[in-house]
């Protein structure tokens, strides 16, 4: 372990989990110094850059891999090093994806993608390549989480640049994907088996308990470099020895979720091949519920696109007979394929619902729901396999052409062909995805980093998902407080009452130039022209026409006494002080509550605690922003 | 009446559906018996991805890469299978031997293609390339065709394997107008007499590495 930054597992796993925030360099910083100051109580060490694959133009913006370069730099600490956070996958389909291209082994985009990143950022942090040695002259820690741990860990077996890889449920290393992505190691196998120099597909007939052990020894030079955490209950650690894949270095397994077993004492009691089969049909049912039709899941399910059949008509068999020939075959070609994993899970189905039953994660009702619905998906999907072969059959032995006897079995069959694939399309939408809900919302939680955290807890520190707390106790009470959290409240809080105090003086400015002005104004030269008129009343006299004295009579205006008088502003009703008063009141006491909040909090904790200063710091964060 | 005109309306169609197939030259849809011989052409996987019957250069066909991104000749004694050939959109990773029936060396053909691989970046990929073979490469810069081909040689004498030896090139090459680049690493091993054919196998390798091209998506190159 050569990092200084980092060096405390939840700080990387906090540091890992916050590349799912999608935060920009601004914030992403920020967030970087508020985590390391909770979990030490110290600002960061060095100073901090940050490169993301967003500002990549060596990889363009489409690209799989996702990820962030942090620097850290200090003379004076003596701190030189860079992190790549590589951004795994989060969701439960994405993890359906993962298992796929992750048991197979056959996808390597995000490794070299990867590697082409990090040379770019290390390039922007103006670090020189040592061609010679053959790597940068500066410490390069890996951290991912799930499909990430299997980018960086294979990164770094490929191409030997990291200097330490931290994992947290991580897909595992996959020796079928390194006998693609490694050529060195495709070249000790090949040592090993010969027929892999010309027969490369081989590979899939040899003991993997060997390939296995290849892998670990020719590799072994670099797992003490590589370290990762598990959750005993995530799926991926449930998988984690299947075949192909294997795993190097340092591992703790934590238990994160006690209601439940976890999936891998299950799993280990069910063929490799069943499991994949299993995932198969997982993702085949992901990716056509995905599409939004329920056909959709049909046609991925049979591996077949059945529109023609579901959109043939009677009278086609005139105009569409040969495409209805290919289509026949190409359907009957390719069920036996792909009916294979779906059989697989309908054959089994009583061990494998009792499995899942035992360990918990469904109930008796439950089960039997998913008995009734998968053995309605097999009676139609038989239904379809026999229809379809009576077709085939029909047309390979009738090469000249049916008879009309022969059209009108044809038709019948292929009228109930397309009711079987409607029914087969209904029961699939029908099919009860709720059921398993439960199961998956469990599992989906036991790959986050979140679980894991919280399974870190202890009796002065927890944690809420990554959020931490720390505790103390009031007389009998044990309090568990947030600093971020209070440091959240006080800062936004002031912010948003110094946003405020600010509105309540351009108030008061815009009365006083705007309103207090103008009327004064006004007011004066009303009373300028009252005291006119009282002094010169006679001036006035042609207001009196109007009523009958008529200029041709010699009346004269003698005196002009206004009774009126016109308050001043302060004097009215519309006086605005007495709510100003009270609108500054507000803030004043919105201050006060946040000081009494923040005393209080510190009053929860000893002074050499130094509570204080860490609400402080986090205080500054909200508000310098 | 209604039974003859079934009849002929199927019948026409049959043979309508006959001229159609026969037009075709694909080898995936032919009589395997008409095929020309060779792995390439037995094997069906491998078959499938053969554009032609027609040469492109002795011993050569045309092959297109399944996502429709680049292609290349391809040798006719090629294999390739399922295991070893991964298509998306933004990635391929396509890798055959080539080895003749009662000849002492074969070779081991890795590529793979990657659509997010910007023009520029050219010394962090030949980084790449020698951190992965671990060869130290120096490469020959080629520009054809609206792409840049670095080719580079090696050689490694195995040790305590007397008589062997393995050579080849590890070459990139960069689609220069937008996005899209292609590793390719051409390990031929040989077990006998490996100086006498070095020259000539490595020139085959070099001119098969040319023979990479971009398919431009703007304007129908699929030919």
């Amino acid at each position: 372990m050569s990092e200084k930054v980092f060096s405390a597992r939840e700080l990387r796993l906090r540091i890992t989990d916050l590349e799912y925030k999608d935060l920009s360099p601004e914030a992403y910083k920020q967030e970087v110094e508020r985590i390391y100051f909770e979990e030490t109580g110290e600002a960061l060490p060095a100073e901090m850059e940050v490169f993301t694959t967003k500002q990549s133009d060596a990889i363009s913006q489409d690209s799989e891999y996702k990820g962030t370069a942090i620097r850290f730099h200090s003379e004076e600490n003596e701190i030189d090093e860079v992190y790549i956070v590589s951004e795994g996958t989060q969701g439960l389909n994405d993890w359906l994806y993962n298992v796929e291209a992750l048991v197979a082994g056959r996808s390597f985009v995000q490794v070299e993608e990867a590697d082409n990143f990090m040379d770019e950022a290390l390039d922007h942090f103006q670090y020189e390549y040592d061609s010679n040695k053959g790597s940068y002259d500066v410490p390069i820690i890996g951290l991912g989480h799930s499909q990430a741990h299997n980018t960086n860990a294979t990164a770094y077996l490929v191409h030997d640049k990291f200097t330490n890889v931290y994992g947290v449920n991580g897909a595992q290393l996959n020796y079928y994907q390194l006998f693609r992505a490694d050529p060195q190691f495709e070249q000790y196998l090949k040592e090993k088996y010969p027929i892999l120099e010309t027969d490369r597909d081989k590979i899939i007939d040899l003991n993997t308990d060997e390939l296995k052990q290849h892998a670990i020894n020719f590799y072994k030079d670099k797992a003490q470099n590589i370290e990762q955490d598990f959750s005993k209950q995530d799926p991926l650690y449930g998988v984690k020895d299947f075949r192909g894949l294997f795993s190097l270095g340092k591992e703790t397994v934590h238990e994160t979720n006690a209601n439940y077993p976890g999936i891998s004492d299950m799993f280990g009691k069910i063929d490799d091949d069943y499991l994949q089969q299993l995932q198969k049909i997982a993702v085949i049912y992901t990716k056509g519920s995905e599409k939004g039709d329920k056909m959709h899941v049909v046609d991925e399910l049979l591996g077949v696109d059945t529109k023609f059949f579901r959109d043939f008509k009677l009278h086609h068999y005139a105009t569409k007979n040969f495409q209805l020939l290919q289509n026949v075959r190409a359907l009957d070609a390719a069920l036996p394929e792909a009916l294979e994993p779906i059989y697989q899970i309908t054959d089994n189905k009583e061990s494998i619902l009792s499995e899942l039953q035992d360990a918990g994660y469904i109930s008796t009702e439950q089960k039997a729901t998913l008995m009734d619905s998968f053995e309605n998906i097999e009676k139609e999907i038989q239904a379809i396999e026999s229809l379809v072969n009576d077709m085939k059959v029909a047309r390979d032995q009738n090469h000249e052409g049916m008879i009309l006897t022969e059209v009108i079995v044809d038709a019948h069959s292929f009228y109930k062909l397309q009711g079987a694939l409607e029914s087969l399309a209904e029961e699939l939408e029908d099919f009860p995805a709720e059921e398993f809900e439960a199961l998956l919302d469990s599992l989906g939680k036991s790959h986050g980093i979140g679980e894991l955290m919280e399974s870190l807890s202890n009796d002065k520190r927890k944690y809420v998902g990554t959020e931490l707390y720390i505790k103390n106790t009031k007389g009998s009470k044990d309090i568990w407080i947030s600093l971020s959290v209070t440091g959240r409240i006080c800062g936004l809080g002031k912010l948003k009452l110094l946003a405020k105090e600010e509105k309540i003086e351009k108030f008061k400015n815009k009365l006083e130039s705007k309103v207090y002005e103008v009327f004064e104004e006004q007011r004066t030269r009303a009373n300028t022209a009252v005291d006119y008129m009282e002094a010169n009343p006679n001036l006035d006299r042609e207001f009196l026409y109007p009523h009958g004295f008529s200029p041709s009579f010699n009346r004269t205006i003698t005196r002009i006494n206004v009774h009126e008088e016109i308050p001043r502003f302060k004097d009215t009703s519309l006086d605005m002080t007495e709510h100003i008063h009270k609108l500054n009141a507000s803030v004043e006491k919105g201050h006060s509550l946040i000081q009494q909040y923040r005393e209080t909090v510190e009053s929860l904790f000893k002074e050499e605690d130094n509570i204080a200063e860490q609400i402080d710091f986090m205080e500054g964060m909200y508000i310098n922003g | 009446m209604k039974k003859t005109v079934i009849t002929i309306c199927v019948l026409v169609l049959f043979i309508l559906g006959g001229c159609q197939m026969g037009k075709s030259q694909k080898p995936s849809e032919m009589d395997p018996k008409d095929l020309p011989e060779g792995r390439a052409f037995e094997d069906e996987f491998t078959r499938s991805f053969i554009q032609s019957t027609e040469e492109v250069s002795p011993g050569y066909y045309p092959f297109l890469a399944k996502n429709g991104k680049w292609k290349s000749a391809f040798p006719k004694e090629g294999l390739t299978n399922d295991l070893d050939y991964t298509s998306k959109d933004n990635f391929e990773s396509f890798i055959f031997t080539d080895a003749k029936k009662g000849e002492d060396s074969s070779a081991t053909v890795n590529v793979s293609y990657y659509s997010s691989f910007n023009p520029g970046h050219i010394e962090s990929k030949k980084r790449s390339l020698r951190s992965k073979t671990g060869y130290d490469l120096d490469f020959e810069e080629i520009s054809e065709d609206n792409a840049t081909y670095y080719i580079a040689h090696f050689e490694d004498e195995l040790e305590g394997k007397e008589n062997r030896s393995l050579y080849g090139y590890a070459a990139y090459i960069q689609k220069e107008k937008d996005a899209g680049g292609i590793n390719v690493i051409y390990t031929i091993s040989c077990k006998n007499h490996c100086e006498d054919k070095k020259e000539a196998e490595l020139k085959e390798a070099f001119d098969w590495i040319k023979t990479i091209k971009f398919v431009d998506d703007s304007k129908d190159d699929g030919e």
